[in-house]
């Protein structure tokens, strides 16, 4: 009779190949198991440092909130000023600059040239009414006014020109200005 | 034992593994995906009220600001400046002091305020039909007819501008004398201006609309100006004042 007898009970022979996969597999799943609890362990503990800030936050806000409730009367007060404010600074920026425009036309005025009448408007327009001596102080206003023309005026029209017994001529001039 | 040496085994190892796998996959998707939305929608949160707290701090500042005593200062000039209704009288007692100050002669004013006044004796309601806007605020015509010396009438104008009560040039018409070239008659048109109050407050997490440097230094300009519109000398009496009065339209 030949064949053997082990008298190791249950005792499974495992090759080496087969071994290295077990240890593989469980170093694996150690290594998995171990990324996972420290994300969830991490996400975990940042959600609580978050709700921990939030929570700070909105206490601060509640303060503030209270604060700014209580001083609601000043709140009215400075709406009242900036709604002033607001309007003052867009009337000064917007004022219409007569006093310039007057001493510009009055200083047109000679011993050749007398000025009869200003009319000045906020819609830009100037007109003045003057006797000029003769032709030729009439050739020197305008040329005064031309000289700045394309600096100051869009137009500038000779509206009548009416001529007096003495030679000397009455003119209406219409200026518009940029 | 049989147990034991099933998961020793090379098969119990593979059971083990997958099943620790399927423990991360549900732990996953059931905890820690939710977290990581329940994180980004905290940060959100926090970063919103952030904001939120930086803007109501700034509103607190600034409502405090107006304890402080320039600020009182520019709100006591701003309503001189554009008062919150008609105030005819105060546009009366400008036109006066600057007629004292300049010695430029009034003929005649002609206002036309609207109501300033219901039968009932209250404030009328600030906006009527004839009141028109410009630069914000509420304007009523003013006619003004005068004479003087042109130096005179200068200052008049410089005066004008100069005035804390806030006042318009819109016409300006000029006729020099014949007899002396330095004399003037004028008409002028003017316009006053009025700007009633807000009465309506903002909700407490709602953004104050700030004061800008040029508002500001605009406040400063103006508080400078002489208050002309305040009784300045109770020394002068109607006859100095002007020879006609054509107050709310009618025929002087």
């Amino acid at each position: 009779m030949s064949g053997e007898i082990n008298l190791i009970r249950e005792k499974h022979f495992v090759s080496a190949k087969t071994e290295s996969v077990r240890q593989l597999i469980y170093r694996l799943t150690s290594i998995l198991l171990l990324l996972f609890v420290v994300v969830l362990g991490g996400s975990l503990i940042y959600f609580m440092k978050l709700n921990a800030d939030s929570n700070k936050l909105n206490d601060d806000l509640t303060r503030v909130k209270q604060s700014i409730k209580e001083l609601q009367k000043n709140e009215g007060i400075y709406m009242l000023l900036k709604q002033k404010s607001s309007s003052i600074n867009q009337i000064i920026s917007n004022r219409y600059p007569y006093l310039d425009r007057f001493d510009y036309l009055r200083n047109l005025e000679n011993e050749n040239i007398k000025i009869n009448s200003i009319a000045l408007s906020d819609t830009k327009t100037s007109a003045i009414n003057v006797l000029v001596k003769d032709s030729p102080t009439l050739d020197q206003l305008t040329q005064t006014i031309l000289q700045d023309a394309n600096l100051k005026y869009r137009n500038i029209d000779i509206k009548s020109i009416v001529y007096q017994v003495d030679s000397s001529m009455v003119i209406n001039l219409e200026l518009k200005h940029l | 034992m049989k147990i034991a040496s099933f998961f020793t085994g090379i098969i119990g190892a593979y059971v083990i593994g997958f099943l620790t796998l399927i423990v991360v996959v549900i732990i996953s998707f059931t905890v820690i995906i939710p977290k990581i939305h329940d994180i980004q929608a905290k940060k959100q949160e926090i970063s919103e009220n952030r904001e939120l707290f930086v803007k109501l701090e700034r509103k607190k500042t600034l409502l405090t600001s107006i304890e402080k005593s320039d600020t009182v200062k520019f709100i006591e000039d701003a309503l001189l400046a554009l008062p919150s209704e008609k105030d005819a009288a105060s546009v009366l007692i400008a036109f006066r002091n600057i007629s004292a100050q300049t010695e430029f002669g009034i003929d005649s004013i002609d206002l036309s305020p609207g109501i300033v006044s219901t039968a009932s004796g209250e404030q009328a309601v600030l906006t009527t039909p004839k009141s028109e806007k410009r630069n914000g605020a509420d304007v009523y015509p003013i006619s003004i007819t005068g004479r003087g010396k042109i130096n005179q009438l200068t200052d008049f104008i410089r005066t004008l501008e100069n005035s804390r009560r806030l006042f318009d040039l819109s016409d300006l018409r000029i006729t020099y004398s014949q007899e002396d070239h330095e004399f003037v008659l004028v008409n002028m048109t003017l316009e006053t201006y009025f700007l009633p109050p807000i009465t309506q407050l903002s909700t407490i997490e709602s953004q104050l609309s700030e004061i800008t440097p040029d508002e500001r230094n605009t406040l400063t300009k103006i508080s400078v100006f002489p208050p002309l519109s305040t009784n300045l000398d109770a020394s002068l009496t109607d006859t100095e004042f002007g020879t006609n009065t054509a107050i709310f339209g009618g025929q002087p």
